[in-house]
């Protein structure tokens, strides 16, 4: 006979709390690479009104958590899901505020960017898909509980630091060969920072996950 | 660490029915053990074993070994190896004499008349046992006339006036309220330094802050043993996990 039934009700509506947030964090990433990518700013407002509400949710889940910690005293499996929630909302929230602070830059950068199409603004794109692609990988694989999946989106976090140096050193070469580029330089330097830090919160909250799934920590 | 007690392929029948079906497991010096399991597993059979409750009676059997220090305990005397494998049980079983008759009641049977002597192991074992500041004013008093939580101890305190190595402690915290539980667990905490204890709980959340070392049992049969840090986080087998996240038993 299968106890505890309330208790696992209330795990399965944490799970689905946190892939609710996980979702939310996913459109909030697409939109911020349209913006970048595209200049696309049609869909900017949601950006932001997305941040404000994983905000709400990360509390929500954060008290979630916290009662069922206090009435439930969760053991093995049960405190993983519970402790790997707890750390991967954060890293979540923190991944909504770096869009909004994308789009922000984005948004500066609308009247002073330079025309040409340098080499450094198609790696600056690429870098930004590649880590919208490790969003979803993730989010993927902890559905399918795929560890496999998840270590290799933990090592491919090494990648996006590297492209970060190497996109770094390209815009401090374009501004120091074209004086014009000054102003717009430090923008997009923040901008592959906050897409360097996204990585990092992907790659932190992949391998809460396989915690979550193995007990394991890489 | 020493191996303290040695069980090997050990099986133990009330009558027909067989209530531990091969047990192996070490247990070592100075660690804190503590059995897990449903009712009805085993895990107070095997505890009562470790000190000849239940192989002396006529319908019983036992098959297998265990070695206290490398000695067959079958072969030794039962009230020998329970001078030196104490047991507390679930309800607090104070004789019914004063304070200090219950803790010099053991040392007295083994021959120790002197007064001053007697009186040292009284205060000694009291204060090992962590009651001393609330008793010593009334050692005369009768020991039934004490709280619930405080018999405990002064049962815990018999048992260490015989000067033992292994405590074997059978729920013991179970017919106490909490605050004389946690006192209980902050004196298993302090007895590890010198003693080894192996105890029986249905509380995990007990098992996972007084013991070193848990062992799962199941239907007879030892189902997982390990650091008890990894067996209430991350558990090995499926019916540990199954069982100390309440999911069955």
């Amino acid at each position: 006979m299968i106890s505890r039934v309330n208790f696992t009700n209330e795990l399965n509506s944490l799970r689905n709390s946190m892939s609710e947030m996980g979702e939310e964090i996913k459109i909030l990433v697409d939109i911020t690479i349209q913006v970048l990518i595209n200049d696309d700013f049609t869909n900017i407002k949601e950006v932001i009104a997305g941040e404000q509400n994983t905000d709400e949710l990360e509390l929500h889940i954060q008290k979630q958590c916290a009662l069922l910690i206090a009435k439930e005293q969760p053991l093995a499996r049960d405190l993983r899901l519970i402790i790997s929630i707890i750390n991967i909302i954060t890293d979540m929230e923190r991944i909504a505020d770096q869009c909004e602070d994308i789009c922000n830059y984005c948004l500066k950068l609308k009247d002073i960017k330079p025309t040409d199409n340098d080499i450094y603004k198609q790696h600056i794109n690429k870098m930004a898909t590649n880590v919208a692609k490790m969003l979803d990988n993730t989010l993927l694989a902890y559905k399918d509980k795929d560890v496999n999946i998840l270590k290799e989106v933990c090592e491919y976090d090494d990648k996006i630091d590297a492209k970060f140096a190497q996109i770094w050193a390209e815009i401090i070469d374009t501004m120091r060969q074209n004086t014009d580029f000054i102003i717009a330089g430090p923008h997009y330097i923040m901008i592959i920072k906050y897409l360097e830090r996204i990585a990092d919160h992907i790659t932190n909250i992949a391998e809460w996950m396989i915690y979550n799934i193995t007990g394991e920590y890489i | 660490m020493s191996t303290i007690i040695s069980i090997k392929d050990l099986h133990f029948y009330y009558g027909d029915f067989k209530a531990l079906k091969g047990i192996n497991l070490d247990i070592f010096e100075t660690e804190v053990l503590a059995f897990i399991g449903p009712s009805g597993c085993g895990k107070s059979t095997l505890l009562r074993i470790l000190n000849r409750m239940s192989d002396l009676a006529p319908d019983n059997k036992v098959e297998g070994s265990i070695t206290y220090k490398g000695h067959d305990i079958f072969s030794y005397d039962a009230i020998e190896l329970r001078k030196n494998v104490g047991m507390v049980f679930q309800k607090p079983n104070p004789f019914p004499m004063s304070i200090y008759d219950n803790i010099a009641y053991g040392p007295r049977m083994q021959g120790i008349k002197n007064k001053g002597a007697l009186d040292e192991i009284v205060e000694t074992s009291l204060k090992s046992a962590a009651i001393w500041d609330e008793v010593k004013d009334k050692l005369k008093k009768s020991a039934v006339g004490v709280s619930g939580g405080q018999q405990q101890r002064l049962c815990i305190a018999r048992s260490i006036a015989m000067n033992p190595e292994v405590l074997l402690m059978d729920e013991p915290t179970s017919a106490l309220d909490p605050i004389s539980t946690l006192k209980i667990e902050d004196l298993i905490n302090e007895l590890k330094q010198k003693y080894t204890i192996i105890i029986v709980t249905h509380n995990m959340q007990q098992a996972a802050r007084v013991s070193d070392r848990t062992a799962f049992f199941l239907l007879g049969d030892l189902v997982e043993v390990g650091k008890t840090d990894d067996m209430f986080s991350n558990p090995q087998k499926k019916k540990t996990e199954e069982y100390i996240t309440g999911r069955f038993g």
